[in-house]
């Protein structure tokens, strides 16, 4: 039995502690959360609540800790788990900086910690499946892709608007594709970034507009949005294109099951697949299965440290108004 | 009002001859290209006149469409507009800035009408855009994300970079660029590109993304690839996202279509507005004095602008400042 800590009781806390019940031999046995009174989720829950993640850290009956605290906390827990032994998945991104994402990196590795970011894309089946196409070879050597990730702002969670603490649009939605296409296209050699404020939203970017060039030479054009009125439906799209072939991917298309509600205006409404049906439950299975074999987490830290520095390029790029050199 | 063809080489000629017939008060005066051959088969299947030489085809009529190949635009132009014809020229205007200059201070001198070959500003759903963006409570345009992916034009001169002046860039950047400049009425001021030849043989490129800041704050980007496939249902598309202040308007102009599933393979069968149509009515009503949103030769050239801007980003690799008038910085 594979014992599970989880840390945070936010959207993603509630999100990952869904998923984590789907995967056999484990049990999450403890959930971290300041004020588990604002947690109602949590009344079903038949672990430990702790109020301080240190506790579940230590404690010698959890084997994982799956951190799904906001980024800024990312740092202190992840080294702190690292310390303890732990195996660790952490929501993303790692950290809001590249300079945060080496330092932990660096204490993963003095404690050889087995460590997954949760970049969740790569369990998306329909993303999975892209990749597989292109890595058959279906439509050849890749030359462009176009992706898009956006919808209202995050309205659960405020600090995410505040670049200071998340990273901003770029690191902190954009990542999701910037690792993605990292993983089916291989190394990003530079960057161009551009973003869009909102007078009346702060000085962070509302939508953002990345053009990558890639090591092998492909073009991607990556762009995330957060600009959309709320009520507003959460938005993919995916597209790969190479001379024997193009895959096109749209979550506004690939609805098999829609029900019509009245509008509510307060929250989006995110693809049926992203939490109901899959990609989280396929991540953590996936983390189930290599610690029953002993195996390395896939994606591990490298890319983790990989997604936040193509992500801080971009936004560095936004801000200097010139493209930034990556290598990563 | 007689209305010759100059040159049939681009993939638009046939659309443009045919639509000229429909149009109330236009006769179609003849067709008239450099290959006698091209232009003999293209009078027939029109049933108007073949017209052997420039002179004469020029003077059959009162105003010209233009659809050679790029770099052929500026001397066909030239010709009519010293003739005092009007002249609609195919996209992009020309290839160099020095010939869109020329063919601008000809039809000036002349007061003739040049005008450029942009009919997305007559797609019902972009006028619609149009309409928002300029009166609808949007608030300020922040962003402007288009994509103009096709595939590669299975014309030869399109690959020939001294026919054509350049690939995808030079082919696809003008169009959206044109309807930012318009949807915004604001200039470029600055273009970063990454340009390859990545998806065909040749010594053309393939492969283009342009992101752009305009002189009034505005960022957008603009997808010109060619990189759909030949099993693609149609030639490609065109899509343009306006981030503002309070809306997001996502504008597919070719939305309005059915599939049409074959033995081999999809098509796409347009159902919605004849935007070519609305184009040649406006150029028509031009001729005659209107004022409408036809674009100008002036729009043209600043079109071209940013797509050598482009082109001049890729061998830098820095961004391209525009200089007063839109010309690249040299």
């Amino acid at each position: 039995m594979i014992r599970v800590g989880i840390l945070g009781a936010g959207f993603m806390g509630e999100v990952h502690a869904a998923a984590w019940r789907s995967v056999p031999g484990v049990r999450v046995a403890g959930i971290a959360t300041l004020d588990p009174a604002a947690r109602p989720w949590l009344r079903g829950f038949d672990g430990r609540v702790v109020t301080d993640p240190r506790v579940l850290i230590a404690a010698p009956d959890i084997d994982v800790i799956d951190v799904c605290l906001p980024t800024p906390l990312h740092e202190s827990s992840v080294c702190d788990a690292a310390r303890a032994g732990k195996a660790i998945v952490c929501e993303k991104p790692l950290a809001a900086t590249f300079a945060a994402a080496e330092r932990i990196a660096a204490a993963v590795a003095r404690a050889r910690a087995p460590f997954m970011p949760a970049h969740v894309v790569r369990f998306f089946p329909e993303y999975a499946a892209a990749r597989d196409l292109v890595r058959g070879g279906r439509i050849g050597r890749p030359a462009t892709a176009r992706t898009f990730r956006g919808g209202p702002p995050p309205g659960w969670a405020p600090w995410i608007l505040d670049p200071a603490q998340s990273g901003g649009l770029f690191v902190d939605l954009l990542i999701h594709d910037f690792d993605y296409l990292r993983w089916v296209l291989g190394p990003v050699r530079r960057v161009h970034a551009r973003a869009a404020a909102r007078p009346d939203a702060g000085a962070g970017a509302v939508h953002g507009l990345a053009v990558l060039r890639f090591a092998s030479g492909a073009v991607a054009h990556v762009e995330g949005s957060w600009a959309y009125p709320a009520g507003s439906p959460f938005w993919t799209r995916l597209e790969l294109a190479g001379p024997d072939g193009l895959i096109v991917q749209d979550s506004r298309r690939a609805a098999p099951l829609v029900r019509h509600r009245p509008p509510d205006a307060a929250e989006p409404r995110y693809p049926q697949a992203a939490i109901d049906r899959g990609p989280y439950a396929r991540m953590l299975h996936h983390v189930a299965e290599r610690l029953e074999h002993g195996s390395a987490f896939d994606p591990g830290i490298d890319d983790a440290v990989a997604a936040v520095r193509i992500a801080s390029a971009a936004a560095a790029s936004a801000a200097a108004a010139a493209p930034v050199e990556v290598g990563a | 009002m007689k209305v010759a063809v100059l040159g049939y080489a681009h993939v638009h000629a046939p659309a443009y001859a045919g639509r000229l017939g429909e149009v109330p008060g236009v006769t179609l005066a003849g067709v008239y290209d450099p290959d006698t051959g091209v232009a003999a088969s293209a009078a027939r299947s029109h049933g108007v006149p073949h017209r052997a030489t420039l002179d004469e085809a020029i003077g059959s009529a009162d105003a010209v469409v233009i659809a050679a190949p790029n770099a052929d635009h500026h001397d066909l132009a030239v010709a009519a507009l010293r003739a005092g014809r009007h002249v609609l020229c195919e996209k992009p205007l020309a290839t160099r800035l020095e010939d869109a200059d020329a063919m601008i201070a000809e039809a000036r001198a002349r007061g003739a009408v040049l005008a450029t070959a942009f009919p997305m500003r007559f797609a019902p759903p972009i006028v619609a855009a149009y309409r928002a963006v300029r009166g609808g409570g949007l608030g300020r345009v922040l962003a402007l994300s288009g994509a103009n992916n096709g595939q590669r034009p299975s014309v030869p001169w399109f690959s020939d970079p001294r026919r054509a002046g350049g690939g995808a860039v030079m082919d696809h950047t003008v169009h959206l660029a044109d309807l930012m400049r318009w949807l915004l009425d604001d200039e470029v001021g600055e273009v970063y590109a990454e340009v390859g030849t990545l998806l065909h043989d040749g010594p053309i490129d393939d492969v283009g993304v342009l992101s752009i800041r305009f002189a009034g704050g505005a960022v957008a980007t603009i997808d010109a690839s060619w990189n759909r496939p030949p099993g693609y249902p149609a030639w490609g598309g065109l899509e343009l996202r306006i981030v503002a202040e309070h809306d997001v308007l996502d504008v597919d102009p070719f939305a309005e279509r059915l599939t049409l599933y074959g033995r081999e393979r999809a098509i796409w069968v347009d159902w919605g507005a004849d935007a070519d149509r609305a184009m040649l009515e406006a150029f028509v009503a031009a001729c005659r004095g209107a004022s409408n949103a036809l674009a100008r030769g002036e729009d043209g050239r600043a079109a071209l602008a940013v797509a050598l801007m482009a082109y001049e980003s890729a061998r830098t690799g820095r961004p391209v400042r525009a200089e007063a008038g839109g010309a690249p910085r040299r």
